[in-house]
């Protein structure tokens, strides 16, 4: 991942992932198909039921974990091939896109995981939509900020109010 | 067929005597909105209105609901064109070349295609159902459980093909997708697969949660990765459809169509499949194939009318047999019985022109929502000027409310963020996220029907292979995985260029 | 229509007929008496603690998905008590694990009455036996609008002319005859074991996603037999694409005439099976027991007043051959308990119950 595909605009043309970085995911898929073939086994069988046997839930599980850690041994080998052992790790992506993307996810999780269904959700989303522009603009240099950050609270509060009104007066929804 | 056609224009007569056009026009609109907000579905939206409508009487509540099913089957390809985030489960194709052509500067074309292809399609499927809904539906009865196994296995094989480029890798996907769907009671015991005693678990992961989550979560991840200020695209182009968008693809116009609406007759598969199908359709049969999934007008154009024609080709079991075509079909049929219009096999003795009311609605509906393509474009192509960092937590809120309508469960919103974390790291590691979606729909298609199969012939293998749509099906998936090796082949020589000998 | 009319008159009586045999005079005298009371109570406690007025819109989950048999009474239900209540009641549908879990979420939301369950009573009665949910029928406020019945259909070229036929069939060869059925546990399913436990016949059970699946598998002739509802047969069999071979109930049951389709009488299992249980399968809603007193009293009002002689129900019930029958309250629970007990104990026998009914104190029907 180097520093020149973030610049293509089409999501679909981005480089392909490194060597190193497909070894690894091989190993992971490989190691979660054989997790699902275990678990497949372990479930029974109900052969007294069925009379054949051939309705057993493990079956078709089974068979996708087969199917997934072949497909995930050959991505593995297809790696090797190109280099995965020998190259130097992943490319390092640049601090900020790492930065920011950590930002977007934890805001995400606090939201979505952890405060709808504690909080009114029309704050929890205020809170959410404001605490995401005004983190995410604040790096905008000082000036203005002041401005920037009162119409963040404003658009938060707009959302928040606006969606549950719709969802709960339009679409007779009961909001968490 | 002058019988079928004076009992079409007695059914527009009968549409139009009743105010028609007022509801037509606010029911289309609200299906238009369900429809691109991510998460609220036509199913939902034709539930939600099948109560709203109740006391309207039969013949208005039917068209509101024909209007919301078709307006928000149109509808979700707003947001899979602007966001790359589709607005309901049916229009997952429409983002893999929508999203690249509003990326191009050329959002305003794209939702004009969009717009030209859903039209000419629900307009095909209600034409196909007022000619031949009998022998269609029908048809539809050859299928049983070995042919949709089939169907699912046709579906399965051609997943690598929409992968854009690393098909193993599309593969992989595509099985994982299999996976999820496996999560949750299974029909022959009720037993609870990978479910570790968690109620919730038990009734396995939702389609839409995953989807927007995959989608959604994924694509407001990375638009927030990239660099601070980037410009989104911000020309706005041409708002008209253009004609020889039309006239140049007519043939995958025709042949979308044809799909859809034979698909939407199948009873249990809906406009996702009709989508996929007529999309991978085109890209085999296209000259420019090359094109796919970077912005092709031809895919575009093949997923929207595929979707659109299915509308109307799940109405045709519903009149004939009272069998649902699709989900929201589903919801239409039990509106109409609870309206006690009792749709089935008797109708077209005992109220035949009843389902020529219902081809003037899907009409009616049909020019309404070109109506609504032709004059939203402009305001719909002003969020792409929103600043990401306002769009998106907005977008995001949108999500989880989506998420949660379905079932008002909290457990649908984290099952989106699991999906939406763990998809946003496979499409970091260029995993295609359109063959895992369609592995969770096919994949309760395939263990049911295959099961089921199995069930009824003792354990015999050999009705799969004998019945006479069984031996055509599983030629063609057998044709769809040789024409694939190719692919396997170029990724074999893949493997071994570096090797030296 | 006077043909409509005479087959629905007959109909009643039947269904009338069946309620008095079930119960004894004793029973029925207390069924009277109930009615009258609470019909006396109501105003008294209406005025006592004031009528129920939700403030928000109530919510009736469907743990099933949108379309089927208990979608379709729920929105009847919910169109019928909007006016009334003066507030929107809004049908949500929670499917998965059997309807476990949108009966769940009912049993743990708020107990403010603004959330209600729908379904079949005998899955909620039988939910802690399968090992599902912790919940018995006793723990809910009951209110039933309609009544289904199980049929066995057939495909007109399966050669099952008659019940009988298939009886023998099934007894002789039945390893390799295929019944179609809305899934595991589902009525269908529930009525083949209850034929099973009774003549030792055998069958291949096909699970489809549904009844409606299940019925349609049998018009293609996928499987040459089919146990449904009669609900999601009755326009297959009008249009002559299903046999009827016979309900689950006590009594015959008539399928009301429609247009030039006469009325079709089809027999009941007992007329070859005497004795085999037949209880009848109640669908309404129901709110968890804890809910304020006015809901409940409200509700029950309304129960007498608006449900009790709403058209459309009846109109519903009558054109798709279910019993409209309006219940609430104990007595409610008395008569959806016959079946609770029975299926209760067909999940014991079959090697599917969690726990010995017994434990539960749920006797052998």
């Amino acid at each position: 991942m180097s520093e020149a595909e973030a610049a293509s605009p089409f999501a679909g043309e981005r480089a392909p992932a490194s060597p190193r970085a497909d070894l690894v995911t091989a190993a992971v898929l490989f190691a979660l198909g054989v997790a699902i073939v275990q678990q497949s086994l372990a479930m029974p069988r109900f052969v007294e039921q069925s009379g054949t046997g051939l309705t057993a839930p493990g079956i078709v599980p089974g068979f996708y974990g087969v199917m997934i850690a072949a497909l995930s041994l050959l991505l593995g080998l297809r790696a090797i091939r190109r280099g995965g052992w020998s190259a130097g790790g992943a490319a390092r992506r640049g601090a900020g896109e790492g930065r920011r993307l950590l930002l977007a996810a934890a805001l995400g999780v606090l939201y979505a995981g952890v405060l709808v269904g504690r909080v009114p959700f029309w704050l929890a989303s205020a809170l959410f939509v404001f605490a995401f522009t005004a983190a995410f603009e604040w790096n905008r240099g000082p000036e203005r900020r002041a401005r920037r950050i009162l119409e963040a609270a404003l658009i938060g509060l707009g959302t928040g109010l606006a969606v549950t009104l719709v969802f709960e007066k339009l679409f007779l929804l009961r909001l968490p | 067929m002058t019988d079928a056609l004076s009992m079409l224009a007695g059914g527009f007569g009968h549409v139009f005597s009743g105010g028609a056009a007022f509801h037509a026009l606010w029911a289309t609109l609200i299906g238009i909105v369900i429809g691109a907000l991510p998460g609220l579905t036509a199913t939902m939206g034709v539930a939600l209105l099948t109560t709203l409508t109740f006391g309207l009487g039969s013949d208005v509540a039917m068209l509101v609901l024909v209007c919301v099913y078709v307006g928000a089957i149109y509808g979700g390809s707003r947001s899979a064109i602007l966001l790359n985030i589709p607005g309901t489960p049916a229009s997952a194709a429409s983002t893999l070349d929508g999203f690249p052509l509003a990326r191009q500067g050329l959002a305003g074309r794209a939702m004009g295609i969009s717009t030209a292809g859903s039209w000419l399609g629900t307009l095909f499927g209600a034409l196909m159902l007022a000619l031949f809904a009998p022998s269609f539906g029908e048809f539809a009865l050859q299928f049983g459980s070995y042919e949709m196994a089939w169907v699912a296995l046709f579906g399965i094989v051609i997943a690598g093909s929409l992968s854009g480029g690393d098909p193993l890798k599309g593969y992989i996907a595509g099985f994982l997708g299999l996976f999820v769907a496996t999560i949750g009671q299974e029909a022959n015991h009720a037993y609870a697969r990978f479910a570790y005693g968690n109620a919730d678990l038990a009734g396995g992961l939702g389609l839409l949660p995953v989807l927007v989550g995959v989608f959604g979560v994924a694509e407001v991840l990375s638009a927030m990765r990239g660099p601070a200020v980037r410009a989104v695209s911000s020309k706005i182009d041409s708002v008209i459809p253009r004609i020889r968008d039309v006239t140049t693809y007519w043939r995958t116009i025709l042949r979308s169509g044809a799909l859809g609406t034979f698909i939407g007759a199948m009873p249990g598969l809906g406009e996702d499949i009709a989508a996929w199908t007529s999309y991978a359709a085109a890209k085999r049969a296209s000259a420019e194939r090359e094109k796919f999934g970077k912005g092709s007008i031809e895919g575009l154009m093949a997923a929207e009318t595929g979707e659109s024609a299915c509308v109307p080709g799940a109405i045709i079991p519903v009149l004939t047999l009272a069998v649902p075509g699709s989900a929201p079909a589903a919801v239409l049929m039990a509106a109409m019985m609870i309206h006690g219009l009792n749709p089935g096999p008797m109708l077209a003795i005992t109220a035949p022109e009843f389902i020529y009311q219902i081809v003037a609605m899907l009409i009616v509906a049909d020019v309404v929502k070109l109506f609504y393509g032709l004059v939203l474009v402009r305001p719909l192509l002003w969020i792409l000027l929103i600043p990401r960092e306002r769009l998106m937590p907005v977008v995001f809120v949108l999500c989880t409310v989506g998420a949660f309508a379905i079932t008002s469960r909290l457990f649908d919103i984290w099952v989106m963020l699991g999906a939406g974390l763990v998809g946003f790291v496979l499409r970091e590691l260029r995993f295609p996220m359109a063959p895992l979606v369609l592995g969770i729909v096919l994949g309760d298609l395939l263990d049911k029907n295959l099961l089921r199969g199995l069930v009824l012939s003792g354990g015999d293998i050999t009705p799969f292979f004998t019945r006479p749509i069984s031996m055509v099906l599983c030629a063609l998936t057998l044709a769809a995985a040789l024409w694939s090796v190719p692919g396997v082949g170029a990724l074999l020589r893949r493997r071994q260029a570096p090797m030296p000998k | 229509m006077p043909g409509n009319r005479r087959v629905t008159e007959a109909r009643c009586r039947d269904a009338r007929g069946m309620q008095m045999r079930e119960g004894s005079k004793d029973m029925l005298r207390r069924h009277i008496l109930l009615a009258t009371a609470a019909g006396l109570a109501a105003p008294a406690t209406l005025r006592a603690q004031g009528t129920w007025r939700p403030e928000r819109p109530v919510t009736i989950i469907v743990p099933w998905a949108a379309g089927g048999s208990t979608d379709q009474m729920a929105r009847i239900v919910a169109a019928e008590l909007e006016g009334p209540l003066g507030q929107r009641v809004v049908v949500v549908n929670q499917p998965g694990a059997s309807g476990s879990i949108g009966t769940r979420n009912a049993m743990e939301a708020a107990r403010d009455g603004l959330t209600w369950a729908a379904g079949a009573a005998v899955d909620v009665g039988c939910y802690k036996v399968l090992g599902l949910l912790d919940t018995q029928l006793s723990d809910w406020h009951l209110f039933f609008a309609v009544a289904n019945v199980n049929i066995l259909v057939a495909n007109p070229q399966s050669g099952f002319r008659d019940f009988g036929a298939a009886l023998e069939a099934l007894k002789s060869r039945g390893q390799g005859i295929g019944v179609a059925t809305a899934g595991v546990s589902s009525a269908g399913h529930n009525m083949m074991e209850a034929l099973r436990a009774a003549t030792q016949l055998q069958y291949r059970h096909a699970t489809y996603d549904g009844g409606n699946p299940a019925m349609i598998a049998t018009v293609s002739g996928e499987t040459p037999l089919g146990a449904v509802l009669l609900v999601e047969a009755a326009e297959m069999i009008r249009a002559r694409r299903l046999i009827p071979l016979a309900v689950q109930a006590e009594n015959p049951v008539t399928l009301a005439a429609q247009g030039n389709v006469p009325a079709i009488e089809i027999p009941s299992v007992r007329r070859w099976i005497p004795g085999i249980p037949a209880p009848l399968n109640y669908f309404g809603i129901w709110a968890p027991k804890g809910v304020p007193q006015n809901v409940v009293a409200t509700m029950t009002q309304l129960w007498t007043s608006t449900i009790a002689n709403s058209q459309r129900l009846k109109d519903y019930a009558n054109a798709r051959a279910a019993l409209f029958t309006p219940l609430h309250g104990q007595q409610a629970h008395d008569e959806a308990w016959k079946m609770v007990r029975q299926t209760a104990w067909l999940y014991f026998d079959g090697g599917k119950a969690r726990v010995s009914p017994d434990t539960l104190g749920i006797q052998r029907l």
